[in-house]
């Protein structure tokens, strides 16, 4: 019971660079790690301190965990500088996760932006996953980054790109030389690509504020309702169990009641996030 | 509760001599009341560093022989045996308990800490002019059946639930029996009249309101108030050492401009008025709604430590009036 | 004590519409109290108050201003004005924005020692009669209630100032409460452990550093994690840290108002750090903070003549 707040520590098995500041860890996930997509933990860097990250991978990734973290602070730049057979310390699973029972049987869009997509590919993997595929209807993916180099999860929006159940739409806000594909804030490209009727379809944001506002705001324009706008946000946390007093939003804590909110909810709190 | 046939009247000498035999902390409030309190009985800067210290242990690293190594802090604090105020009671039942113990999961240092701690309420015969008690639910004589419950009066100090073993005193004699009576009556008279119960949406509507930054002008945004607060409990995970150190929790505080700061620098409160407002409406309208319980007790210490003499009793009492005046107040849920 | 003067020349100025706002004080929700106040409307400034328990550096609050604020007065002692002219030194400030009001002063008293000694203070229980501090009827010295801070206090009268409300000050009184004097008295090892005892109480709730208008960084050493001066959790080391850190941003910038001390809930001796390293800078440097509008800080000059006497 003294647990509550005492890390696990596991090893670094790998680390892949995303981009110029993005790694994504990969730790071997312990047996009795049992959580759904969307949760997060809490990550201790011996000696830096603790920062609270979105679970990448999905529960059906059964022998690993995945992070993909930032460099922005003192603990991310410190875990930057760790590789395999590094150790780390894992507290969690936290947060709500997305609610797995409210999109069954519907169809879903997703919109990512930056390293907004970490906490959606969890969810990706779990619902394109063959034990899980028939559960859910269309999907349908937009992700964007500012530059071709901020794209994160290259590899997997490549077999994303492969695969014939989904529909995939990759845009950057500025291109460069060597970019054929698409080019736009991801709020604009969305209105101009997703042109079915939105009865029957759910929406999944995640990514800076200022993109989940607008991206929201596109998606009431469409005719999406509220409560099918799913979001997942970020707040600055310590504790990660709702006791620390920082992560609210109004009398909702970001750790637990949320991090994932329908935009239904988020109407109901105070503008301060 | 105000029926005072339960317990006995011990002389002043008698509560010395006990005190001295029994050695307990006395919160800073009880010793102001009681002015016979001796000297070397230690006062905490406020109880609940008792249950919450400024510097809690919660596990140590070390780097050794290429390895990390974490072991947890199992030091057990003494026991500890407490006199506080009928508020600061008020605060460890219904805040800082229901938080720490009864949300879950149980924070295991708090609890370690708690189960260690008795503790005895010393009543108030009178308000200071920074009180309000009433105004939130409590009560200069409340106390639990349960408790060990003190109040001084002239001719001694009147005990309940304490065993006579432990203490001689004699019954209540008719001149007491009358004295607690003048009391009771006394703080009737006097006592704040309560917030309304609807306080807590009539807040929450008042979340755009422009009132809060004229409020929120004079403070500092130090930690003052958040320090000495009863109820107040956030708190800040902090390592302490690169390679051989401890994780320490530590008192934190929402007046704090870095409280919310993000690492890529968006800070949802960045502004005072901001922080003020959080603090006023986390006590006031979030923590009640959520919890069922307001998160101040109407102590005062607030006030009373506060550089620039700000008042929270005067910021509900202005957004009350705000919202009067605009339309019905909403809710969260 | 010139607190009629005060609001008089407040209700022209904003009448005239020369400035925006005053700031100054207002009465505090306690009786005898002052609060910090933004002035706005004739019918506010009915509240403006000007007593002994005005101790708060009103100037601490200039810089918190948005850019976009226009001109505001300002209600200043000798010490606020002393800040004053440090903030304009650092061009914090603007002189075109401010419109100062200079109130000589004859000191603040210690609240917290007359309700030690008096119990609750009640309206009406604190009289002045000339110099002669009277509680409830009975005469009492005044020396035993000043701030230190104040009785010690060479500038009573603002050293800068558009309009001055009046000329009484008077000399610093000396003995007493003066516990720097004391202080250098000690050894070395003595003063270390009186401050190591004296810090190892504080609960690091930087009441004092934001009661300080010389304290005005965005972001305070203290609070860095790149690199980490000092953990946040209060402990002697980390306490010393924070404070010795303090004293030395302050060293030749500290106008000695006491606002510091004031503001401590613990009452631990802050000011006597911060006043006594401004003694320091006198001794070496000739300097005072504050009190010219022409004198150089020696900690922002260069010199070429000068001295380098710690150079060994």
């Amino acid at each position: 019971m003294l647990k509550t707040l005492y890390p696990l520590l596991l090893p670094i098995e790998g680390v892949v660079e995303e981009t110029k500041d993005i790694k994504t860890f990969r730790l071997p996930r312990p047996e009795s790690f049992l959580y759904r997509p969307g949760q997060f933990a809490e990550v201790f860097v011996p000696g830096a301190g603790e920062a609270p990250f979105s679970i990448s991978s999905s529960p059906t990734d059964m022998e690993y965990l995945e992070f993909s973290v930032k460099r922005l602070g003192a603990v991310t730049s410190a875990l930057h500088r760790l590789g395999p057979g590094d150790f780390i310390g894992i507290r969690g699973p936290y947060g709500n996760g997305f609610p797995l029972e409210h999109f069954s049987g519907s169809h879903l869009l997703f919109v990512g932006g930056g390293i907004g997509l970490a906490p959606l590919r969890s969810l990706i993997r779990y619902v394109l996953h063959p034990s899980h595929r028939s559960s859910f209807g269309e999907v349908f993916i937009l992700y964007g980054a500012r530059t071709p180099r901020d794209l994160v999860f290259r590899r997997d929006l490549d077999a994303l790109q492969e695969r014939r159940d989904l529909t995939l739409c990759v845009t950057v806000d500025e291109g460069d030389a060597s970019w054929e594909g698409q080019v736009g804030l991801v709020p604009r490209v969305l209105q101009d690509i997703f042109t079915f009727p939105p009865s029957g379809w759910k929406s999944i944001v995640c990514g800076p504020p200022i993109m989940i506002k607008f991206t929201i705001k596109a998606l009431v324009e469409m005719g999406f309702v509220p409560g099918d706008i799913i979001t997942t946000l970020e707040m600055k946390m310590k504790c990660g169990l709702g006791k620390c007093g920082r992560c609210n939003i109004g009398p909702y804590y970001v750790c637990k009641d949320g991090p994932v909110f329908s935009y239904e909810e988020l109407l109901r709190m105070p503008e301060e996030y | 509760m105000l029926s005072f046939d339960r317990g006995m009247v011990v002389s002043w000498e008698a509560f010395v001599r006990w005190l001295g035999h029994v050695r307990p902390f006395v919160t800073p409030l009880v010793r102001e009341r009681l002015r016979v309190i001796p000297r070397d009985v230690l006062t905490p800067v406020t109880f609940k560093t008792l249950l919450f210290p400024p510097r809690e242990h919660l596990y140590h690293y070390s780097f050794r022989e290429r390895r990390w190594e974490l072991c947890l802090e199992e030091s057990s604090p003494e026991p500890a045996f407490l006199l506080l105020a009928p508020c600061e009671a008020r605060a460890l039942l219904d805040v800082l308990d229901r938080v720490f113990l009864e949300e879950p999961p149980t924070d295991a240092y708090y609890r370690r800490r708690r189960e260690r701690l008795t503790f005895a309420v010393v009543g108030c015969t009178f308000f200071e002019t920074t009180c309000f008690c009433t105004r939130v639910g409590g009560h200069p004589l409340l106390h639990r059946a349960e408790d060990l419950f003190l109040l001084p009066l002239s001719s001694g100090i009147y005990l309940e639930g304490f065993e006579r073993k432990v203490i001689e005193g004699r019954p209540l004699a008719l001149q007491d029996r009358e004295e607690t009576e003048r009391i009771a009556a006394s703080l009737e008279s006097q006592a704040p009249s309560p917030f309304p119960s609807s306080l807590p949406e009539k807040l929450y509507g008042e979340f755009e309101s422009r009132e809060w930054e004229s409020i929120a002008w004079p403070c500092l945004n130090c930690g003052a108030c958040t320090f000495f607060c009863p109820t107040c409990f956030c708190f800040d995970l902090a390592v302490d050492g690169k390679l051989r150190g401890t994780m320490v929790r530590t008192w934190d505080s929402c007046m704090f401009p870095k409280f919310t700061l993000h690492a890529s620098s968006h800070n949802p409160r960045g502004r005072k008025e901001q922080r003020v407002r959080q603090r006023v409406l986390h006590k006031f309208s979030y923590f009640p709604l959520r919890m069922g319980a307001f998160g101040c007790v109407g102590c005062g210490r607030c006030l009373k430590v506060c550089p620039v003499g700000w008042s929270i009793q005067e910021a509900v009492e202005r957004m009350m009036c705000c919202a009067q005046d605009s339309l019905p107040a909403s809710s969260p849920y | 004590m010139y607190e009629t003067e005060i609001r008089h020349l407040s209700g022209e100025l904003l009448e005239s519409g020369d400035v925006e706002g005053i700031v100054g004080y207002a009465p505090g929700p306690l009786p005898l109290s002052a609060q910090p106040f933004l002035f706005r409307t004739s019918s506010e400034l009915q509240n403006l108050i000007f007593n002994s328990f005005c101790g708060m550096n009103l100037a601490r609050y200039l810089v918190a201003l948005p850019k976009s604020a226009g001109r505001v007065a300002i209600v200043a002692k000798g010490c606020d004005a002393r800040a004053i002219t440090v903030l304009l030194k650092e061009r914090q400030v603007e002189r075109e924005k401010l419109f100062i009001i200079g109130v000589p002063c004859l000191g603040m008293l210690d609240r917290k020692r007359l309700s030690a000694r008096f119990g609750e203070l009640r309206e009406g229980d604190i009289e002045f009669r000339g110099e002669k501090l009277i509680v409830r009827g009975e005469p009492v010295a005044l020396l035993e209630f000043l701030d230190w801070t104040c009785a010690r206090c060479r500038y009573p009268r603002p050293p800068l100032f558009d309009v001055l409300v009046g000329e009484g000050t008077r000399e610093p009184l000396t003995g007493g409460t003066d516990g720097l004097l004391r202080l250098w008295e000690l050894s070395a090892e003595k003063r270390w452990e009186f401050f190591s005892l004296e810090l190892s109480r504080c609960i690091r709730c930087y009441a004092c550093r934001n009661a300080c208008p010389m304290c005005y960084c965005r972001e305070c050493f203290v609070e860095l994690q790149r690199p980490l001066f000092a953990h946040p959790a209060p402990s002697l080391k980390d306490n010393l840290v924070f404070h010795l850190g303090r004293a030395m941003h302050l060293g030749g910038r500290c106008v000695e108002c006491g606002a510091c001390e004031r503001a401590c809930p613990l009452g631990i001796p802050v000011a006597l750090l911060t006043c006594a390293l401004s003694e320091v800078v006198r001794e070496h440097f000739a300097f005072e903070a504050g009190v010219s509008l022409e004198a150089e800080p020696p900690l922002l000059v260069y010199r070429e003549d000068d001295p380098d006497a710690f150079i060994r």
